[in-house]
């Protein structure tokens, strides 16, 4: 064959495999472009579950049990009364670990404006302070989360996942607490003497 | 041989060249003015004179003390600067600082809690402090230090910066209030708090209550 065209022929298919690459990465692009809020497809796999209902994830059970409310709170250890601008919401749960030791890292509510309120850090939390759930041994403790009073006009959803921040793909309960209502944190509100529950075993 | 553009020539006669008449002309002073002229002329692009003269913070907006801006995923309201000694619940590194303190509302307007709370001030105008960043962040309320801070929950908020005992008392500081913008990381491709940096600035009197 002539060395020119053999030449030729080589560089052709070096090209036509670089335009294929292109077009290969363009392609991709375009699927991102698609659905660009990774944010949104990386969002956790939520499961709703009913209050008083029990539901296991890959690595912990849990249920919510009970939901009251405050105006001030006082930790389980003592200490000064923390007040509050909004209302203490505190819901009262039992967990434990299925296939190894093991932590709930998330604890937050959602309201019905989609805003996320973690669960807080001015009180000792009992269940939430970074107690380890050990296999088979269920606990019942309480959690306290510092909201708005506007939260009683929707419906309010505790969210629990093993991971505190990154909740990326991530197993994830949710339950809407019954019970939180206009009317309801009016009353709470003036209660200035709760006291947050110690975290115990059950079984 | 003389000097085909000028110049003092073999002759003893001054030749005038194609530029003589400029280099005439050219005296130290027009030269020094056609220099400032021409620095004027380059701060247009950058906001003129005008801007250079509000100072370091030109470009930021200024607000009052007790006027309340929104930088981003907070709301801040600067209500007053203190001078106080170290005491309790304020605990300095060094037992002979003294605090810088400023006091604000912060209210946190993104739609999750927030933990960033060392992001929202810096101050400027007080000498030998310990850092940039504030010592300690509290609240008024109960001395939480460094509380999270919920989304439609105003907070007062106590800011302390430790200031070396021998620095200059200040009078008024400059408080900077940072803020960041919700926008899609080119990276992660997802929204995010991004782009920390200075937003508003006002002066604030600072009230000297060290033996109070």
């Amino acid at each position: 064959m002539n060395p020119g065209i053999r030449v030729l022929r080589r560089v052709g298919s070096w090209v036509a495999a670089a335009v294929a690459l292109l077009l290969i990465i363009n392609l991709g692009n375009r699927i991102l472009e698609f659905q660009r809020d990774t944010r949104y497809f990386q969002r956790p796999f939520e499961v709703s579950v009913a209050m008083g209902e029990t539901k296991l994830t890959r690595t912990f059970g849990v249920a919510v049990v009970s939901v009251r409310g405050a105006g001030a709170i006082t930790d389980p250890t003592g200490g000064v009364p923390h007040g509050t601008n909004g209302i203490w919401i505190i819901v009262t749960l039992r967990a434990t670990a299925l296939d190894g030791p093991r932590e709930i890292g998330h604890y937050s509510l959602r309201d019905a404006r989609d805003r996320v309120f973690w669960a807080s850090d001015r009180v000792k939390q009992g269940i939430h302070g970074g107690r380890t759930l050990q296999p088979g041994v269920w606990i019942e403790g309480e959690v306290a989360f510092e909201v708005p009073r506007d939260v009683a006009t929707g419906k309010l959803t505790v969210l629990l996942a093993e991971h505190r921040f990154d909740t990326r793909v991530d197993s994830m309960i949710a339950v809407e607490l019954d019970g939180v209502t206009t009317s309801a944190v009016d009353t709470w509100a003036s209660d200035r003497t709760a006291t947050l529950a110690a975290t115990t075993v059950i079984e | 041989m003389s000097s085909t553009y000028g110049g003092q020539g073999g002759d003893g006669v001054y030749h005038v060249g194609p530029y003589g008449g400029l280099r005439d002309w050219l005296s130290l002073h027009r030269v020094v003015a056609g220099l400032v002229a021409l620095a004027a002329v380059a701060t247009i692009p950058f906001g003129g004179l005008n801007k250079a003269d509000a100072g370091r913070y030109g470009g930021l907006a200024r607000v009052e003390v007790g006027q309340a801006y929104d930088a981003g995923p907070w709301r801040v309201t600067v209500t007053g600067g203190r001078l106080l000694k170290d005491q309790p619940p304020l605990r300095a590194k060094k037992k002979t600082n003294r605090w810088v303190i400023v006091l604000a509302t912060v209210e946190v307007t993104a739609d999750e809690t927030r933990n960033d709370t060392l992001d929202i001030l810096r101050i400027s105008g007080a000498e030998k402090l310990a850092g940039d960043e504030p010592d300690t962040i509290m609240l008024r309320s109960d001395y939480s230090l460094l509380p999270a801070l919920h989304p439609g929950l105003p907070e007062q908020l106590i800011f302390g910066w430790e200031q070396d005992a021998t620095a200059a008392v200040p009078a008024s500081i400059d408080v900077i209030i940072w803020g960041k913008t919700l926008r899609m990381n080119s990276l992660t491709e997802s929204e995010e708090w991004l782009d920390h940096g200075e937003r508003a600035v006002l002066t604030v009197p600072v009230q000297d209550r060290r033996n109070a």
